[in-house]
């Protein structure tokens, strides 16, 4: 059994050298700290979070998204929120959550190709000369969601719905997740999980990420790379840490 | 000789409270994740009563060892595990100690 998982683990790794969503939003129980990176090549996601109570977390974030093809500007995005969770449901082998979360957000447009960290993630794209963006005045707004998901030592499912509006940008997100584990594994043993991640942006088509998880005690690590003709070739990877 | 007497004295003492020292063994309903797990783990440790804890998803089981002397209350525990969002479905005091409860988890694996 260990063999197996050792191999799997050794294939999964290997594809992580090849490929790696964003997790805002994410629930953390009482007392757990949370620290995330996500990144690819039109997004990145840094978030500390912290929960507060039985039921309330918080977070810190910092996101920049790029919406309209390789040559438009970074839009970054400060965020603080709350998370809410509306319901939590144990089962024998599984558990369901629903939460919402909401906050204020203050964004900005940057210059075209700043040298961002993800910026050099692109693949084949040819430096090109900084661009000064259009309007690149504060904004402020809010931004807000809904999560659903449930989840066995097995089978992982989540929806989430994920909104940002200021006075001049709107973005409106739907992903949906499903993993599938090859073993049920222990709390001390590397998990791993591979599924299908697909995600609608407003304005854009729809992206299908097939990807890997693992998973030990403080760390979890998702990979992946898109599949559909408009984002083949962007991939995604996102790095937790929980103390 | 009276050191000798006193010496003797107090290490019975303390293999008797050794002897006594008890796990306790908590079954968790929900715990399906390191993330979950993870939670409960680190409210375990957190209580100074604590010596050692152990955590299987497999059996779905939080064994808390406890420091000699020293006792956990139940309800606390409950209070803690229902803080990090999972449900108690019951809690026992075992004399076996967490090693001991590592390694009947693992021939159960095996």
């Amino acid at each position: 059994m260990f063999n197996l998982r050792m191999s799997f683990a050794s294939i999964a790794m290997g594809a992580l050298a090849c490929a790696p969503s964003a997790h805002a939003g994410f629930f953390i129980p009482k007392g757990t700290t949370m620290v995330m990176f996500t990144a690819s090549p039109d997004e990145e996601n840094y978030e500390l979070a912290y929960g507060f109570d039985r039921r309330l977390s918080g977070s810190l974030g910092v996101t920049r998204v790029k919406e309209d093809g390789d040559s438009a500007p970074w839009r970054n995005v400060a965020m603080a929120q709350f998370s809410y969770l509306l319901h939590r449901q144990p089962t024998t082998d599984g558990i369901f959550n629903a939460y919402v979360w909401a906050g204020p957000i203050a964004t900005r447009l940057e210059s075209v190709n700043s040298m961002g960290a993800a910026s050099a993630l692109v693949k084949h794209s040819p430096p090109e000369p900084a661009v000064p963006a259009p309007d690149n005045k504060t904004r402020v707004g809010a931004q807000g969601g809904l999560w659903v998901d449930f989840e066995t030592r097995l089978i992982y499912t989540r929806l989430k719905l994920h909104s940002f509006k200021t006075q001049d940008w709107r973005r409106n997100e739907v992903v949906a997740q499903a993993m599938l584990a090859p073993y049920k594994a222990d709390y001390e043993d590397i998990a791993s999980w591979g599924g299908v991640q697909v995600k609608r942006v407003s304005g854009d088509k729809t992206e299908i990420t097939p990807y890997v998880r693992f998973f030990q005690r403080r760390w979890w690590i998702d990979a992946g790379v898109s599949v559909d003709r408009t984002h083949r070739d962007n991939f995604f990877f996102n790095v937790s840490y929980t103390f | 000789m009276k050191t000798i007497k006193t010496i003797a004295v107090s290490f019975a003492a303390f293999a008797a409270i050794a002897a006594h020292a008890e796990t306790v063994k908590i079954k968790v309903d929900g715990m399906v994740c390191a993330f979950c797990a993870g939670a409960i783990e680190k409210k375990m440790k957190a209580n100074k009563e604590t010596a050692e804890v152990f955590v299987s998803l497999e059996n779905k089981i939080v064994a808390v060892a406890q420091k000699p002397g020293q006792k956990l209350d139940d309800a606390k525990l409950k209070a803690q595990i229902a803080d990090a969002g999972y449900e108690v479905k019951g809690i026992e005091r075992v004399s076996a100690t967490i090693k001991d409860i590592r390694e009947e988890v693992k021939a159960k694996k095996s």
